[in-house]
């Protein structure tokens, strides 16, 4: 069977699956849950339930192919998230941020009341200068002067993951610095059993640790068994560590389908209520 | 930590002075040594299989701003695309982030000149700004790939949830799909989707590996000696650990102010 066709059975399952429920629900009364009065909605949140079912059927339409219902409304939802965002950048940046900061420094300087702050937000007028300088990729004999930006920016990026790699990673050195024969001097409050096993979580973190960043060695060979079989483990390890993740990241987006289930039979059909 | 003390200024020098002295010595034409990645080696396959299904290639480069990260995303566009230009395929690039539109669209453009196949294709169909927000660009990008039935797809870069959306558009599409990717909440999801998955510091190194060029294999050999300082330091953390406790002098040096 096909995929396709695996998609077919799945969905015509579902549907009978409901079906059924209505029918026995019919047959059994005092079991249903419309019974009970849901709360009332305002005619426009009605309307705005509607439009959003039909762009999470529109989008959800996809799964089965690619046709122009789903087209229809990715190009509508990458309009309004393009016209959301630059309206947002228009509002929130650069009047908030940049205009009004620029404006009131350079008013203060320019009736004499301006403190060392104004003057700061009046050099504001040179980050626009800067950003303007980002439209001569529009000309190609003035387009040497959009890589000034590009150079101060690349360069910014380059000095912050500096620091960032100083401040952020060297303390993770640190915390590697584990005590992997805990005496009873130092853990008074542990029995002997769990001394031992305190000491050999620190010892498998330490065998772990060295175990990945050797895999992450480019230049050393790895013809011999003994400068391969750390290596291995190393990836054996990494392997373990994803499939945590993968667990983990995969009930998440579960309870992301859950609340679009719930607000397609909750908001919009109005057959379920909610606890 | 709030400042950098004079050890952990020290650490930042040696760790400058191998990747330069490194650099210095591929310039000088002296031969390094870098291992096969597996992943990485699968890039001029699944460009040659795209070519002969007469279908285009997809190359996304991911979320990153202007920074480290899109470089790397970026030498790797360049060595896909002039390997495209050279068999006459067309590489398809969606951008997420308005700023990097113009770098990459240049990057594009100049990997098809430097074939000699300027004028090919049309750069404004090619490489488009979808958008930057995640749902809208996956919707997009997934589309875009299902409309052309793109033949092979590369993932490079940083990436949300949707790297998976992605992937899973190009395995329906049937696209040979290269994973690159150094968020690890995003690798397992790549890991079961795509034919090859490379992740973490491979993906610094595929700039290097792609290219050769001395600079970048330069800078990975000398942050292959910066690892072995930090092999070294833990191991030394440890054994002080052991005999002195946890706040030895290694520690407090290292710890700054």
């Amino acid at each position: 069977m096909n995929a396709r066709r695996a998609i077919l059975v799945g969905i015509l399952v579902l549907v009978a699956v409901g079906i059924a429920t209505l029918v026995l629900l019919e047959r059994f009364p005092q079991y249903d849950p419309r019974r009970v009065q849901p709360e009332s909605m305002k005619p426009l949140d009605r309307v705005g339930a509607w439009v959003g079912a039909l762009c999470v059927i529109a989008i959800f339409s996809f799964i089965y192919r690619e046709n122009p219902f789903y087209r229809t409304f990715e190009h509508i939802l990458l309009g309004v998230s393009i016209g959301f965002g630059t309206a947002l950048i228009i509002r929130q940046v650069l009047y908030e941020q940049w205009w009004e900061p620029m404006r009131l420094g350079i008013e203060a300087i320019v009736y004499g009341r301006s403190s060392p702050e104004h003057i700061w937000d009046a050099c504001l007028i040179f980050s626009g200068f800067f950003g303007l300088l980002w439209y001569f990729q529009y000309s190609k004999k003035y387009l040497w002067l959009s890589r000034i930006t590009i150079g101060v920016t690349a360069g910014a990026a380059a000095g912050l993951g500096i620091k960032r790699v100083i401040l952020q990673d060297v303390p993770q050195i640190t915390s590697t610095f584990k005590n992997i024969m805990i005496h009873p001097g130092l853990a008074p409050h542990l029995n002997e059993a769990a001394r031992w096993a305190a000491s050999a979580k620190s010892f498998l973190f330490l065998i772990i640790v060295c175990c990945v960043l050797y895999y992450f060695f480019f230049s050393f060979r790895r013809d011999t068994p003994l400068a391969k079989a750390p290596a291995d483990m190393g990836r054996f390890f990494l392997m373990i560590s994803f499939g945590a993740f993968f667990g983990n990241t995969f009930m998440t987006r579960v309870v992301i389908l859950i609340d679009r289930v719930q607000f397609l039979l909750h908001d919009w059909l109005r057959v379920i209520h909610t606890w | 930590m709030e400042h950098a003390n004079w050890a952990l200024r020290l650490f930042f020098f040696i760790v400058s002075a191998f990747v330069l002295w490194k650099i210095l010595s591929a310039k000088r034409g002296k031969e390094l040594y870098l291992r096969r990645v597996p992943g990485l080696d699968k890039v001029d396959e699944a460009v040659g299989r795209a070519t002969e299904m007469g279908r285009p290639v997809m190359f996304n480069v991911g979320w990153a701003g202007l920074g480290v990260e899109l470089f790397c995303s970026l030498a790797c566009l360049s060595h896909v695309t002039r390997k495209s230009a050279r068999v006459n395929t067309r590489v398809l690039v969606p951008v997420v982030i308005p700023l990097t539109y113009p770098i990459c669209e240049e990057f594009w453009k100049d990997a098809y000149a430097m074939e000699g196949k300027s004028g090919l294709f049309n750069a404004e169909e090619c490489v488009r700004f979808l958008s930057d927000q995640q749902p809208a660009f996956a919707s997009a990008a997934a589309g875009w790939m299902e409309r052309e039935r793109v033949g092979a797809h590369f993932i490079f870069g940083y990436y949300g949830y949707e790297s998976l959306l992605l992937a899973e558009a190009g395995q329906r599409a049937g696209a040979m799909q290269v994973a690159c990717v150094y968020s690890y909440y995003q690798v397992p999801f790549l890991i079961v989707s795509c034919d090859y998955t490379a992740f973490g510091e491979e993906f610094y190194a595929a700039g290097a590996y792609f290219g050769r060029d001395p600079v970048l294999v330069g800078s990975l050999v000398g942050q292959d000696l910066a690892k072995v300082l930090v092999f070294i330091l833990i191991i030394l953390g440890t054994i002080l650990t052991v005999a002195f406790g946890k706040f030895n002098w290694l520690y407090l040096l290292l710890y700054g102010s």
